[in-house]
């Protein structure tokens, strides 16, 4: 008080106005500026992505491989598949690597075919699936996660909800309170949005992403129909888009500034849906891409579709993953599948 | 304090108990059991996303567990690959096994043997961890002093009993020396990040493990070393290497001309010099620095161009990032278009239906409409190539360049 009081004394009084108008502004460009920096598109995200890619092995052949390795299953991996096939060509110049993307529902009848070929699915495989392999016939079925995929939950951008719960994310998607009606005020909305129904935006019940729910996060609990079922994660966008109550869960690649993404409450914490805490595992609400084979056969073909699956768990192939709007896996992990793998690791 | 280092105070807990309990196979056993315990009360309590997505999560047979293990890895950035322990490992679930023992190693010297196993390096466990691998060699370079001592827990393979073992490791001694120099009006921006890096010249897509060094910008003349894996070194390549400056993802500077190094008689110790990062023509009014501004390069441009023309958006930073980090950034950009194009966003771009598709991906790659009888041919294709839209791609540039001529 006393300073102030000093410093009115030693001004002229028609300088105080300005000098503390002068002040304020300066004040308002130092901390719009902090603001600035601070949101500076991926301004620490690329350092930390190139953290993350010197910290994973670059490629180096176990074995030269001279055939035919077939890679079929899901079509969403097929992009990033075939960008594999063409650097992993570059290492072994007499391979020849045969894509094909029937979908992930019949990758294990196609794996049952061909026992040395690589299938893809972009979901994780549970241990049943793999004793029920093992029974159909394969040796040793083993899966190895080769990406991620990362899921957001999407809001109008006009909807009060900034956040959501996995408690509040299984009463809005699943049937756990049955016949009760899902209004904001369940999700934290006051006043008018209160008492609004939630309108619950799906995917068709076939589609990956719907089956990835229901069978990973919602441990097969019976999800909710929803106010309309959609065949694609552009379709469900622009529904939420239009309509102000309804909520929806897509690929975050489909993100864009006319849907709101909400922040997923892990403990104590809201985590936003951005590259940052997906690539430093923070981000909850993801899915494993993954690759299948049968480490129990033998013979050449079996050993080159190990090294195509070697490569991919590699550098040049993890790069690949966030060019196809994927995400890479973390280097723990990765090196714990290369063990399994048996893929020489030098150290 | 994250979980692993949690868990490693347990396992100092145990250490102790165990240590101070004389019958060898009791102590092992209530050790081990005790580890088992406190590895899986901790796993609960960080159960931190309340759904119960904690379920078998791949075929692999390993747990699935979402825990915050990014932070754990952001610990692990700084690691500097100079130091080595000198033993050849096998990864367990209990620990590192050690399968042999370089003689006049560091270990030899700390009176490691074979068969013991290392537990925790510094208070952070390794090997086998849920389902990650935490290797000894990042931990060792991670949590080495300055000096290069770390303090290890290690099961004493005779006695079963855990002991910690102060170690001073050894120096790696392949590295390339040398300085990073920079004459320039003014000095470098101070949130820039200077990377000097090993390439194999003779054939790009083999990279060098830990070939690598990025640090901050403090003087002209920056000195570095970079402690690269030799087993990474084919002694019938040409190796060279390059210094350049980036900020905010920019290059901003670079060596124009890379130096031979490592192979082929080449040296170990070199100079770099740094200059402006390929000024475009109609901007030399003066240095790009000195402006504050930085210019986006052609390749930037062309990457921006490509996202917004094919999926209506900029690349995030992220897939910014990944594509200049690619091997050969002309090689990926010439087949960026084909991925962009067979992507999953721009297929539901285009209705998420096959026909669309095709009609908007023969338009883009001909130049024209397609017409009813070529869209039955190319859906037909399409079905032969069981619904790989990269590979049909790939066959309508082909078939359209080959008209072309």
């Amino acid at each position: 008080m006393s300073r102030i009081f000093r410093l009115r004394h030693t001004l002229p009084a028609r300088a105080v106005f300005p000098v503390c108008l002068l002040l304020a502004i300066a004040g308002l460009v130092i901390v719009a500026n902090s603001w600035a920096k601070a949101d500076e598109p991926g301004a620490h995200c690329q350092e930390e992505f190139q953290a993350k890619m010197n910290s994973i092995d670059p490629y180096q052949p176990n074995i030269q491989v001279k055939g035919t390795v077939k890679v079929f299953g899901s079509t969403s991996m097929d992009a990033m598949a075939h960008a594999w096939g063409a650097t992993f060509r570059k290492f072994h110049q007499n391979a020849k690597v045969e894509i094909s993307g029937a979908g992930s529902e019949t990758t294990f009848e196609t794996l049952l075919k061909h026992p040395t070929g690589v299938a893809m699915l972009s979901r994780p495989v549970s241990e049943q699936e793999l004793v029920e392999l093992q029974k159909k016939g394969l040796k040793k079925p083993v899966a190895f996660t080769v990406a991620r995929e990362a899921l957001g939950v999407f809001v109008h951008p006009q909807n009060p909800v900034k956040t959501i719960s996995g408690k509040q994310l299984r009463l809005v998607f699943t049937e756990a309170a049955k016949g009760q009606k899902v209004t904001w005020a369940m999700l934290g909305a006051s006043g008018e949005w209160a008492n609004k129904e939630v309108h619950v935006i799906s995917r068709t019940a076939t589609s990956g992403t719907q089956r990835y729910l229901r069978d990973f996060i919602f441990a097969g609990a019976q999800m909710r129909e929803g106010v309309s079922q959609h065949v694609s994660n552009a379709e469900v966008m622009k529904v939420i888009q239009a309509d102000e109550l309804s909520i929806g869960i897509c690929g975050l690649g489909c993100k864009h500034d006319m849907v709101k993404s909400l922040q997923l409450v892990a403990g104590e914490k809201a985590i936003p849906s951005d590259d940052y805490t997906i690539l430093t595992n923070q981000y909850p609400l993801t899915r494993s891409l993954v690759l299948l084979i049968d480490m129990g056969q033998t013979g050449v073909g079996a050993i080159e579709a190990q090294e195509f699956v070697h490569y991919a768990l590699c550098r040049t192939a993890q790069l690949h993953t966030v060019i196809a709007s994927f995400y890479p896996i973390d280097p723990p992990l990765l090196r714990a599948s290369l063990q399994k793998l048996g893929a020489k690791q030098i150290r | 304090m994250n979980p692993r280092q949690k868990r490693s105070l347990w396992l100092d807990s145990v250490a102790w108990l165990a240590t101070c309990a004389s019958a060898k196979a009791t102590s092992f056993l209530l050790a081990m059991t005790m580890t088992l315990w406190s590895l899986n009360s901790f796993t609960l309590a960080q159960n931190v996303w309340d759904v119960n997505t904690r379920q078998r999560d791949t075929a692999s047979g390993f747990q699935s567990a979402r825990l915050w293990q990014g932070w754990d890895w952001l610990s692990n950035q700084q690691a500097h690959p100079e130091w080595q322990l000198g033993v050849e490992t096998q990864n367990t679930a209990t620990g590192v096994y050690i399968r042999s023992v370089t003689p006049g190693g560091a270990a030899n010297r700390a009176n490691i043997e074979a068969q013991d196993v290392i537990v925790a390096v510094n208070g952070y466990q390794v090997g086998l961890v849920e389902d990650r691998l935490y290797d000894l060699n990042d931990e060792l370079n991670a949590r080495a002093d300055e000096r290069g001592v770390v303090s290890l827990l290690i099961q004493d393979h005779r006695s079963l009993r855990l002991a910690r073992v102060r170690v001073q490791l050894q120096k790696s001694r392949q590295t390339l020396q040398g300085k990073v120099v920079f004459r320039g009006p003014a000095s470098l921006p101070a949130d820039a990040i200077v990377t000097v890096q090993i390439d194999n010249a003779s054939r790009s897509y083999y990279q060098v493990r830990h070939g690598q060094t990025s640090f901050r910008p403090s003087s002209s003349e920056m000195p570095f070393e970079i402690a690269y894996d030799p087993s990474y070194i084919d002694p019938n390549d040409y190796y060279q290497v390059r210094a350049f400056v980036t900020q905010n993802g920019r290059t901003i500077m670079d060596t124009p001309q890379p130096v031979r190094v490592l192979t082929r008689g080449n040296p170990s110790n070199v100079s770099l010099e740094l200059a402006s990062f390929a000024p475009p023509r109609d901007n030399r009014n003066g240095p790009i620095i000195e402006t504050g501004f930085q210019r986006p390069s052609q390749v930037d441009d062309r990457i921006i161009q490509m996202y917004r023309h094919y999926l209506g958006h900029d690349p995030s930073p992220l897939q910014f990032a990944a594509l200049k980090a690619t091997t050969n950034i002309e090689d990926t950009l010439r087949t960026l278009p084909l991925e962009l194009m067979a992507a999953q966003e721009y297929f539901d771009r285009a209705g998420n239906n096959n026909q669309v598709w095709i009609r908007a991906v023969f338009q883009e790659i001909v130049g024209r409409q397609i017409r009813e009888q070529e869209l039955l041919q190319w859906l037909r294709r399409y079905e032969e190539l069981r619904g790989s839209r990269t590979e049909l791609l790939r066959q309508l540039s082909v078939s359209n360049s080959k008209a072309d001529r």
